[in-house]
């Protein structure tokens, strides 16, 4: 979090999805890869946003639903869907988002700690606010997101604007 | 030093030494003249003080320093055996136990070992006085070294130093004096050893490294080291070590020191005890240890090939599958050659998962003692076919069940000494434990020869709680009332198992088999014992199961909780207070639809419904599904832990089309209903 913002020329490569319409990341490192969406085996007795088990080449590995994880509603499934494979302690975990756009390079001096709290997001489940000309992204912290027990509820509404505020503070 | 890498080989080392502690004590007890016996429970607690001292568990070590004090006496005969010893000695392996366990898992000790310290300083001076005037103190088995630390050379190490010096090495005679009284002198000796070997090598020493290892030594020995590094560097890397207060460095030659023509191990140097090469200090303690059968592997790596292996089992029957159209004879030879090795490549993986009985079965020894002494009773423990394997996942839940039949055979199946004189039965009672295999299943038996179980108390104690009726305990025959000893709240009470002979939690042990797949059998016979059986499967990693489709998806229903499969008319089912049931052989089964129970929807009733009879513990219940698709082999896999513990799941596995089916933990599903109502 803090350490993000160095000098020099270090950068980061994002992989870059949507929820609705806004412009999330998470590290290239943590993914593993993208796959469509495929058959999955809904499990008994979970909390709403894990959508179940599904098969990557003989391993079984749960599938989350982020927006559901964001307290919004259910995902529905298009032909832009993906599901963004993550390692995140130990774990591998497909985050079903609507569409994953780019891979992206930011140098770290593009990105801007987080402000305390966003649309309901608290700073501990950001990285960073990255900023490509006059796109603002949202670098997500997925350990934490998906390691909490913590509810979070994402205000979808107001989001773009506290982004364009909190990037206007820097 | 960092030492953590080496954490783990100390904790098993450890443990390993605690588990012949204790197995040698309890010989001990038994045979308190056998000297064998002694000394190997000496080196036993001098290697642990060794590994404790250079892992930097100094309290670990301390602690080992005092029972070792107490062997050491006992072993050279200054002191007697007695019970007071041998109980102390017994407590004294329990807290080593204890505090090794804390140090592995947190790097210090917590527990206060300072009663039994004294316990044990107690026992030694008490009984000693008498060795001490009689001059058998350890004074009189230290060797005398000559004042002036010499070096005794022979051919052989000056053909050594020779050849060291032509390749650029310093040859030194290093003497490292220590603090006067230090305690734990052989341990910091090994420390010395230690950093002399990161340093270059040691050649020889004075006295022998058997004799410092033993700490038949002054505060001072000396070294021959072949290093790179300068004098000054030696003497500064020794004098970072606690409680060395002198190191003086020579350097040698091959025309310097004492010489002698012997080659051998014996010498006869005046001022020198023995020359050992350093290679011989592995024989007297636990580092070094050849081991040329076994490798310790990480048990991680044997579940990822295991994995591996039951991928493998399914992508075969995919090929299999498809194979079943091959017209062409080298093709389907050449798929039946990968089935077979196929086949054969599960079964070593499996077998890589065994793991002997043994390492259950070897605490029983000690725990009897415990038990039968605090019940007042003379048990003799047998054990049978410890060397029988058993997959380590199940090695690990079975030690409580085990326990817990044990602890039934001590305190309720044997009866006390007098009543077993009065029934004319030997006083000493026996209690077996027997493991076996019995085709894909390993048996593990605990009988004892006590007095049996009671048909009619039990009947009378089942009626008493309510899980019978007074007609129903009529018509049971003693089987059946047998089997009533596993029903949850049978045995809350105590006294009344006391009457009848067994009982207390075996509705847990009933449970944590049923968990592992496995079974329970119980065969009593009044007034001559019982004897309950455990069936395990051989493995945990594949097991049989029904599969079933329910709300839109495959679920597996392991074997072991199926009773029997039916199809049920819509007429049949009849509702009691609001609940689905049908009746099967007079038998009142409540009726659940498993698509609802699981949240996945509601299955539609049409008639005929497929039903799988489940059964867990004291639970059964008739299942509806949408559809019956037959028996499998499947692959178990754990879910990911992020999930925690899903209820109701077991695992999931991977079909041969790919698609994901949940195996159903029965227990679970029933518990959960059982508490919903």
């Amino acid at each position: 979090m803090g350490d993000i913002k160095r000098k020099g020329a270090e950068e980061r490569q994002l992989v870059i999805f949507r929820l609705y319409g806004e412009e999330f990341g998470v590290e290239i490192t943590k993914v593993r890869e993208i796959v469509k969406p495929r058959e999955i085996t809904k499990l008994p007795n979970v909390v709403d946003f894990v959508e179940g088990v599904t098969n990557l080449r003989g391993e079984v590995i749960p599938i989350i639903d982020l927006k559901k994880r964001f307290g919004i509603e259910a995902t529905e499934m298009t032909d832009d869907s993906r599901i963004i494979i993550v390692d995140i302690s130990d774990n591998r975990v497909g985050l079903v988002v609507d569409d994953v756009t780019e891979v992206l390079r930011i140098p770290d001096a593009d990105i801007d700690p987080p402000p305390r709290t966003i649309a309901g997001l608290k700073a501990e489940y950001i990285q960073g606010i990255g900023k490509v000309g006059e796109r603002l992204l949202i670098l997500l912290d997925v350990d934490k997101i998906l390691t909490t027990a913590e509810k979070i509820e994402l205000q979808a509404e107001s989001l773009q604007e506290e982004l364009v505020a909190a990037a206007g503070e820097d | 030093m960092d030492f953590s890498e080496y954490k783990d080989v100390f904790a098993a080392e450890a443990r390993e030494y605690i588990q012949s502690l204790n197995e040698n004590l309890l010989q001990f007890e038994q045979t308190p003249n056998d000297a064998e016996l002694i000394a190997e429970m000496f080196r036993a607690a001098h290697s642990l003080k060794g590994m404790a001292g250079t892992m930097g568990y100094t309290q670990l070590a301390d602690f080992t320093h005092h029972m070792e004090n107490l062997l050491d006496a006992l072993r050279n005969g200054e002191i007697a055996a007695s019970a007071e010893l041998v109980n102390t000695l017994f407590d004294s392996v329990d807290m080593l136990e204890l505090i090794i366990e804390e140090v592995i898992s947190s790097d210090t000790v917590h527990t206060d070992t300072a009663a039994l310290k004294e316990q044990l300083a107690r026992i030694l001076d008490k009984t000693s006085v008498h060795a001490e005037k009689s001059g058998l103190g350890m004074a009189a088995r230290e060797i005398e070294v000559g004042d002036t630390p010499t070096l005794p050379l022979n051919e052989y190490d000056r053909e050594l130093i020779k050849e060291a010096i032509g390749k650029g090495y310093s040859s030194f005679g290093v003497t490292v004096v220590m603090r006067e009284n230090v305690l734990m002198k052989s341990v910091r000796a090994y420390t010395v050893f230690q950093a002399l070997e990161k340093l270059g090598t040691v050649v020889k020493s004075v006295p022998s490294a058997e004799d410092i290892d033993d700490e038949r030594f002054d505060d001072y020995f000396t070294v021959l080291l072949f290093t790179h590094q300068s004098a000054p560097e030696v003497k500064n890397a020794i004098l970072q070590i606690p409680e060395i207060v002198e190191v003086t460095i020579t350097e040698v030659t091959p025309e310097d020191g004492a010489v002698t023509s012997d080659l051998g191990q014996k010498d006869q140097a005046v001022g020198g005890p023995a020359i050992a090469i350093r290679r011989d200090r592995t024989k007297g303690n636990g580092y070094g240890r050849i081991v040329e059968k076994f490798v310790r592997v990480e048990t991680e790596r044997l579940d990822e090939l295991n994995n591996l292996v039951g991928e493998l089992v399914i992508s075969r029957t995919q090929v299999m599958e498809m194979a079943k159209n091959i017209e062409n004879g080298h093709a389907r030879a050449a798929v039946a050659q990968m089935d077979r090795v196929t086949t054969e490549l599960q079964y070593a993986a499996m077998k890589l998962r065994m793991v002997p009985v043994k390492q259950v079965f070897d605490r029983f020894p000690r725990m009897v003692r415990d038990l039968a002494k605090a019940a007042e009773k003379e048990v003799h423990l047998q054990v049978v076919g410890e060397e029988t394997e058993l997959d380590r996942s199940l090695m690990n839940q079975i030690g409580d069940p085990l326990v817990h039949l044990i602890r039934n055979a001590i305190d309720h199946g044997l009866e006390t000494e007098q009543e077993r004189v009065r029934q004319g039965k030997p006083v000493g009672g026996k209690i077996r434990l027997e493991a076996r295999h019995e085709g894909s299943h390993v048996v593990i038996e605990v009988a004892d020869d006590g007095r049996g179980i009671d048909v009619e108390a039990v009947k009378a104690k089942a009626v008493q709680v309510g899980l019978i009726t007074r007609d129903q305990a009529g018509k049971m025959t003693p089987q059946e009332a047998q089997g009533l000893v596993f029903e949850p709240g049978f045995s809350t009470n105590d006294q009344v198992t006391d009457v009848s002979g067994r009982g207390v939690g075996m509705d847990a042990v009933k449970a944590a088999l049923e968990s592992m797949n496995g079974s329970v059998d119980l065969r009593s016979e009044l007034g001559r014992g019982t004897t309950v059986a455990l069936r395990l499967p051989l493995t945990l990693a594949i097991i049989r199961a029904l599969l079933v489709e329910s709300g839109g998806q495959m679920c597996a229903i392991p074997i072991q909780s199926v009773r029997e499969n039916l199809r049920v008319s819509r007429d049949a089912i009849k509702t009691i207070h609001g609940e689905q049931v049908i009746t099967l052989r007079n038998e009142v089964l409540p009726l659940l639809d498993l698509a609802q129970l699981l949240g996945f929807g509601v299955s539609s009733h049409r008639d005929g419904l497929p039903v799988i009879v489940v059964e867990a513990g004291a639970m059964k219940a008739g299942l509806i599904v949408h559809e019956l698709l037959g028996q499998q082999e499947v692959v178990i896999k754990s879910l990911s832990s992020i999930l925690g513990d899903v209820k109701g799941v077991a695992g999931a596995t991977v079909l041969g089309d790919g698609t994901v089916a949940l195996i159903l933990d029965i227990s679970a599903v029933l518990n959960e209903l059982a508490t919903q109502r």
